[in-house]
């Protein structure tokens, strides 16, 4: 096929953009080359599935009647600002940050949908100039290997399933977020019927993406409640902190301790988002942290570090 | 898809040649990441397109045989399509959010922010379907950095490493570098004559010295990567964990145990990770730095023997 079609194609796209009034399907049927010899059947077929083709590029195919008094046959035409792109203009400053934006994706979906971005820029007079020497160098890696099947389920809004704690997850992706090197997609679990997080290092069978295209609405609030992934601090310890492992616990307020510590120590009551972490940060200061309170989280770390000389 | 493809090619190449006559048909494969055949082959679809009424100033104009010839394209009469088709959903998406995380690490730098805003308001602003969050770390710091790099200033740095004090450090900063969400800063310290990252959220003070520096040769792009250090460690699978929080170059899960293995920003790092991993530690492939990390946490256990209370 595919040369007749896209000839087909790009010559309807030519005459709905150059009409500022609505073509009738009769129309267009004899002026564009392509359906002439088609019989009325196959024609609306094939004019169907070209309007879809045009669709799936973001092209908008207006339908309407040219005159509103008397009940015309419907007619068809695309706005050209809707179409093009709209005259872009970059300083060199410019072109050399968006050449650097050129290498934040790297091997994935992602990079290709960039490098196509890309060439409609440069056919538009804009060409990302990468021949400064960056003094800045913000890349993505991708290890997940589902990302790709995800970030394509997200821009389309396509249902996906796979496997994660045990079980065949369904869900309705509304948005893919890294946080700290990591990648997990958020949206509505539909057996539950609850937003929720899933890492993407977790899954435990590979994500399939099912059914149409545009199969949900993501609600306004998506990026709201997206926030929640920043983690919440609701354990607590009092721990005498000295030198930089003071810095190791961004959430901390200074407190008074009915007992002695050693010069040099300050106490804090210090907060992260588990008890496992709190234990975990003071292990790695070493002897630059001491664990105060709670009693059990004490007993945890002595006995983490006992374990690592024993 | 693949017709979807070539049409969204197609609906750009036209403009692009429209305004280049004479360009070399290799050049515009590389620009389109195509092969030279299929740019023949998109000609011969374009010939035949044009305006309707297909009389022979309606259609686009390329003389096939010339570009065979001669390697280079003349397209003509291409008015009806002079702007190219705009970016579709995923093409706007997908670099919005890679500029966006430029602006964000570059911090100083109005050129991306400027540009930014160009594309948002050339796109249309949808919300943002992938959203890529990076360790903030304090603007006003970042853009002093970022100054020192452009004009070449030697950096005074006050820094903090895992568990250790404060220290400070005079650098020749080159470049901002981001991986895995958080930045860093890749500098040539005076102090260790020697090439090193330091994390931008643990920097705590940054001030440009008067001093400019001489270029040296620059370390290559993955330099980090290639750094040989590497630490494996061996942990009882309830710590399996720990390869989801930090880069990590492989990961062998055996039946009783699993073998994880880090490239080693520093010595410091390090032994923070194996306290961090306490008992659940059961080999580390660095004999010397397994020393040091259990005489720290002796001397962390000193403190609770002592009885602090």
């Amino acid at each position: 096929m595919t040369s007749r079609k896209s000839e087909r194609l790009v010559n309807l796209l030519i005459a709905l953009l150059s009409t500022r009034r609505f073509i009738t399907r009769n129309e267009l049927r004899i002026i564009v080359e392509g359906y002439r010899d088609s019989s009325e059947s196959a024609f609306e077929r094939q004019f169907e599935r070209d309007k879809e083709e045009l669709r799936s590029l973001g092209i908008i195919v207006e339908t309407g009647s040219n005159d509103v008094f008397f009940d015309d046959e419907e007619g068809y035409r695309i706005n050209r600002s809707d179409f093009e792109l709209p005259e872009l203009s970059f300083t060199a400053a410019e072109l050399s940050a968006l050449a650097l934006a050129g290498q934040v994706w790297q091997d994935s979906v992602a990079a290709d949908h960039t490098a196509r971005a890309f060439e409609a820029l440069q056919a538009g007079g804009a060409a990302p100039d990468p021949s400064l020497l960056p003094t800045v160098q913000p890349r993505l890696s991708i290890v997940e290997p589902d990302f790709d099947t995800i970030y394509e389920a997200v821009l389309r809004r396509r249902v996906i399933t796979f496997g994660y704690g045990g079980k065949t997850r369904r869900v309705e992706p509304w948005r893919l977020l890294q946080r700290r090197g990591r990648w997990y997609v958020f949206g509505l679990d539909q057996e539950r019927q609850a937003d929720r997080f899933f890492k993407l290092a977790r899954f435990t069978s590979a994500a399939a993406t099912v059914g149409k295209a545009g199969a949900f609405e993501v609600p306004d609030d998506a990026d709201v409640l997206a926030q929640r992934l920043v983690p919440v601090n609701d354990a607590t310890a009092l721990v005498a902190l000295r030198g930089g492992a003071v810095e190791s616990f961004a959430d901390r307020a200074e407190e008074t301790w009915r007992g002695d510590v050693p010069p040099g120590f300050t106490v804090y009551r210090v907060a992260l988002a588990t008890a496992e972490a709190i234990v975990g940060e003071c292990a790695a200061a070493g002897p630059d942290a001491i664990l105060l309170e709670p009693e059990e989280l004490r007993g945890r770390l002595v006995e983490h570090l006992s374990g690592l000389i024993a | 898809m693949r017709s979807e493809q070539q049409l969204a090619r197609l609906l750009r190449m036209v403009p692009f040649l429209a305004a280049r006559p004479g360009i070399e048909v290799s050049t515009v494969a590389a620009t389109f990441g195509v092969t030279a055949a299929q740019i023949i082959r998109d000609l011969e679809v374009l010939q035949f397109c044009g305006l309707p009424g297909g009389y022979f100033d309606d259609l686009f104009d390329v003389d096939i045989e010339a570009v065979r010839e001669e390697g280079r394209i003349d397209f003509r009469n291409a008015d009806v399509l002079s702007r190219p088709l705009r970016l579709r959903t995923a093409e706007a998406a997908s670099l919005l959010a890679a500029l966006r995380l430029v602006v964000e690490v570059a911090g100083a730098s109005e050129a991306a922010a400027s540009a930014l805003r160009k594309l948002e308001a050339a796109v249309g602003a949808d919300p943002d379907p992938v959203m890529v969050k990076v360790e903030p770390s304090d603007p006003a710091m970042r853009s002093t950095i970022a100054a020192a790099i452009d004009a070449q200033l030697v950096l005074r740095l006050s820094y903090r490493r895992t568990g250790a004090s404060q220290e400070t450090a005079d650098v020749e900063p080159v470049r901002i570098r981001l991986v895995d969400g958080y930045s860093y800063l890749d500098a040539w310290s005076r102090r260790r004559d020697a090439w090193r990252s330091f994390r931008l959220d643990r920097i705590t003070g940054a001030s440009a010295l008067s001093e400019q520096f001489e270029p040296r040769q620059p370390p290559t792009l993955d330099w980090f990567d290639n750094v040989a250090e590497r630490l494996s460690i061996t942990v009882e699978p309830s710590a399996a964990w720990v390869g989801e929080f930090y880069p990590t170059t492989s990961i062998e899960r055996l039946a009783d145990r699993v073998v994880i293995t880090f490239p080693v920003a520093t010595r410091e790092w390090a032994i923070g990770l194996v306290l961090r991993l306490g008992d659940a530690v059961l080999e580390v492939s660095d004999q010397e730095l397994f020393g040091q990390a259990r005489e720290r946490a002796r001397e962390a256990l000193a403190h609770y023997r002592a009885g602090v209370e």
